[in-house]
């Protein structure tokens, strides 16, 4: 199990103990098929014109719709190529290193956890109408970056569940402050808490008991 | 009348050659390499109509044969090839350089040089190997051309005679009546009653395996159709099946594969080694594969040692490893400008001090054979002590503060001696450092890591339900899960975890830094939430390799018994000497145990002080070496030798004054 991602210039074959000769070889064969499909993908969504909304307000769409082909072309690695999950990360920074018309402009795109391809991922396993009722890329993106909330799915599922952003009405805010806002409160309150000992309505409680912070929250 | 227009109007007389020394010297230049010159005539052959070929169609044959007036030959015929092109030519233009087209007359000459970059001939010598072949020191030669022109030539000796067309098929029979003109395009050349130690490698099969083992690129790669016939009996040349390059390791072979390796920091240029292929075998192999050898146009040069290669050579290791280094194409072009006219082995010329391109291959090859023999076969290198490493940082830091820097390199970084004072907490997990056997925490595949302990300490007054997790991870995503226990810590109360080990494995570990992790999670206590991280810990190491490279001269010591040198042909036993560093990267200062200075300067081991003053004074005198092939200051861009010899002993003065000072 190999593949290729650029670490300062240079291709480097990321890989599990020695590299194999057949492992080298393999990751080469995954490169040409990744940088094939990634052109595919920037293909169909520059046809369907989602391609414009690049660095535009509405661009969720966009990356909801790369997320939802990333989903599928992360399968079809793991089960053709046999990369492991972890090596989910790597993964997606070889997609970013093999995009053109998609690749992001932010600097912080490149990295492993918080890659803007990753958070893609992360969102395309909603449905979209609640990830679109629920922000846009900019907050999507801002409570992507909390580690806590990636490391447990739980909250998004509870955020999602919830109809959070249905609680911004009451607080006659915008939806992008009140999305701020929220995400500030949650990442405070989870510092220091490790969300994966806590059963689902242990979680739910802490969450739901969150929730009218937002609104004392005076920043 | 001027003196220059006198000499050119007095026709001058030739430099008497005596030839029959003038041979024996150019054979001796073989000698110096093989045992055998048939190993030579073949290597010569090959490489002469390798160079002139022209289509894919190339062949290569090789025939000892008596013909029926009992003359005995031995003849070397190719097609394929351009044949000898070019005009017969008047005495005075051999006086000239002549161009690559005139064949015919380089071949007859002695001494050209070759405009064609990817052409393997030199200086067009080799042709008297096949003099040297022959008894009466005659050899004969024909040619027919894409222009149909039938040409043939006789050497004997110094002496030669040609002639073309009609007058050549006539020559020809009254050498001998059973050999017809050539027929197809190419060259034949014929050793005139071959020596008798030519017939025997013939005879005996090894010229064969001499064509095996020098040409084996061109018979893997593109096919070559080398054939040899003794007395009627013709054997295709096929690539030798002992030499096998697995792509993975097998029980009986371990394979070494790295492309494209950068020559960067060697060389000035972006130069690469395009492919080492590094094969270790259980069995031991013959001697003429043993060694690493070095590749030009798809004949093998040079091979390397392993014992030059490795640190601390294991004289087993010698016996069991073969491969081959090819150099991209500007490293080819590079390796041919310092190729001995013999072909067989690389001059070490280049500016004074300086590596040239042969040198940086070596130590490419070096870094990574020994990176073969410590991570994958299993041999350790000696280790430096602790207290080295403390010497090797504070001596790189010296150099920085008298302003000597190098592009990079630098010995691996130590973990601080006294780790952050630990802030205690109420629910406090004590997670000391486990007991890694390479004290810059480098773990090798296979290794354990032993001794991972943890206590936690409850100073509350009440009874704590504690999950404690241990687990590594690399590039910030975790590796594995060494523990995950829930725990009950009575009020005032200390449990202990462990020791246990950890074994890195293979199929687990990325090469390179890693971390290994503790957390205390609460799970029930009145004074604190549920999930609330309690404390945690961590400890880096590095799995199958060094920690990064920084700035600095050495990156690791190493004490052997035995150092030599060796210069102009003699072996010399030295104080110490710089190799390359494992990695490729950086260097490591070899100190010889067994020379009398080591001896004399600290005879107790034991005493601290006396042997890093040596080891400082020891870094210091070899240090102009590395600045010099780095082309650093203050040596950049100087090449007298004398002013070198001054900058060094000034430098020498300079760090002794500031160490002892």
């Amino acid at each position: 199990m190999s593949i290729i991602i650029d670490k300062d210039g240079r291709r480097v074959y990321k890989t599990i103990g020695y590299l194999a000769y057949e492992d080298k070889e393999k990751a080469d064969k995954l490169d040409n098929f990744l940088k094939s499909e990634i052109r595919r993908i920037e293909n169909e969504v520059a046809q369907k014109g989602l391609l414009e909304l690049k660095g535009k307000p509405g661009a969720i769409k966009l990356w909801y719709s790369v997320g939802v082909e990333l989903r599928s072309l992360w399968k079809e690695a793991r089960d053709t190529f046999g990369l492991p999950d972890t090596f989910i990360t790597y993964f997606m920074k070889a997609v970013y290193d093999n995009s053109n018309r998609i690749k992001p402009a932010s600097s912080r795109a490149e990295r492993l956890r918080n890659s803007l391809f990753y958070y893609c991922y992360l969102i395309a396993d909603f449905p979209w109408e609640m990830v679109e009722a629920s922000g846009n890329w900019a907050e999507w993106s801002d409570f992507l970056d909390s580690k806590r909330i990636r490391d447990d799915p739980r909250i998004v599922n509870w955020f999602i569940d919830r109809k959070v952003m249905n609680y911004r009405n009451e607080q006659k805010l915008t939806r992008h402050k009140w999305f701020k806002k929220i995400t500030k409160v949650i990442r405070n309150e989870l510092r220091n808490i490790d969300t994966t000992v806590l059963e689902k309505n242990e979680l739910y409680e802490k969450l739901n008991k969150i929730l009218p912070k937002v609104d004392s929250d005076k920043n | 009348m001027s003196f220059e227009k006198a000499l050119e109007k007095n026709k001058p007389k030739k430099t008497p050659v005596s030839w029959e020394p003038l041979i024996d010297n150019i054979l001796d230049q073989y000698y110096e390499n093989v045992d055998d010159l048939s190993h030579a005539v073949q290597k010569d052959a090959i490489q002469n109509s390798w160079d002139a070929k022209v289509t894919k169609k190339w062949k290569m044959r090789f025939t000892l044969a008596k013909d029926s007036k009992e003359r005995e030959m031995f003849i070397m015929e190719d097609h394929g090839t351009s044949g000898l092109t070019g005009k017969i030519l008047p005495e005075e233009m051999y006086d000239e350089d002549l161009p690559e087209e005139e064949r015919w007359g380089r071949f007859q000459g002695l001494a050209f040089r070759r405009e064609k970059k990817e052409a393997l001939g030199a200086r067009g010598q080799g042709k008297f190997v096949f003099v040297g072949g022959s008894q009466t020191k005659t050899i004969v030669y024909d040619t027919l051309r894409k222009d149909k022109v039938y040409r043939i030539g006789v050497r004997r000796l110094g002496n030669l005679w040609e002639f073309e067309g009609k007058e050549a098929a006539e020559w020809l029979r009254t050498y001998s009546p059973d050999l017809e003109p050539l027929s197809e395009i190419g060259t034949r050349v014929i050793i005139d009653a071959p020596e008798d130690w030519l017939k025997i490698a013939l005879k005996a099969g090894v010229f064969l395996r001499y064509i095996q083992t020098t040409w084996w690129p061109l018979l893997l790669e593109c096919d070559a159709d080398i054939s040899v016939n003794v007395y009627g009996k013709e054997v295709k040349v096929d690539f030798p099946k002992d030499l096998q390059f697995p792509t993975s390791d097998s029980a009986e072979l371990k394979t070494w594969i790295k492309e494209w390796g950068s020559l960067k920091g060697k060389t000035r240029k972006g130069l690469c080694v395009k492919k080492l292929c590094v094969v270790w075998s259980k069995s031991p192999i013959k001697e003429d594969i043993a060694g690493i050898a070095v590749l030009r146009g798809g004949m093998i040069v040079e091979r390397i040692p392993i014992s030059e290669l490795l640190v601390a050579p294991d004289p087993m290791l010698s016996k069991h490893i073969y491969g081959y280094a090819e150099g991209d194409l500007g490293v080819q072009y590079k390796l041919k400008a310092c190729e001995d006219p013999t072909h067989y082995k690389f001059t070490k010329k280049g500016g004074w001090g300086h590596k040239n391109i042969y040198g940086a291959v070596k130590d490419y090859v070096s870094g990574q054979v020994q990176l073969f023999a410590t991570e994958k076969l299993g041999f350790k290198s000696g280790k430096a002590a602790t207290g080295d490493y403390s010497t090797l940082k504070e001596f790189n830091s010296l150099l920085k503060s008298l302003g000597i820097r190098l592009e990079e390199f630098s010995p691996p970084p130590l973990p601080p001696p006294n780790p952050r004072p630990k802030i205690e907490k109420d629910l406090d997990l004590i997670f000391p450092v486990p007991d890694f056997s390479n004290p810059t925490h480098r773990v090798e595949y296979g290794e354990e890591i032993p001794n991972i302990q943890a206590k936690i300490v409850n100073k509350t007054k009440a009874l704590a339900k504690v999950q404690l997790r241990v687990y590594t991870e690399q590039d910030k995503i975790e590796r594995e899960v060494f523990l995950e226990k829930q725990i009950f810590v009575p009020s005032h109360g200390t449990m202990h975890e462990g020791p246990q080990s950890l074994t890195v494995d293979k199929a687990k570990y990325f090469a390179g830094e890693s971390y290994l992790r503790a957390v205390l999670i609460c799970i029930d206590h009145p004074d604190f939430q549920k999930g609330q991280e309690l404390d945690k810990e961590a400890h880096r190491f590095w799995v199958a390799e060094d920690p990064p490279l920084g700035k600095g001269a050495y990156r690791d010591v190493q004490y052997v018994d035995n150092v030599t040198e060796e210069i102009d042909g003699e072996v010399i036993k030295v104080d110490g000497k710089v190799v390359p560093h494992s990695t490729g990267e950086g260097n490591v200062l070899l100190i010889n145990t067994g020379h009398p200075l080591f001896k004399e300067r600290v005879p107790n081991k034991s005493d601290e002080q006396a042997r890093k003053d040596y080891l400082v004074e020891m870094m210091t005198k070899k240090l102009p070496q590395i600045l010099i092939s780095n082309n650093a200051k203050p040596f950049k861009d100087v090449e007298d030798p004398g002013e070198i010899f001054k900058r060094s002993c000034a430098l020498y003065s300079k760090i002794m004054e500031t160490y002892f000072g």
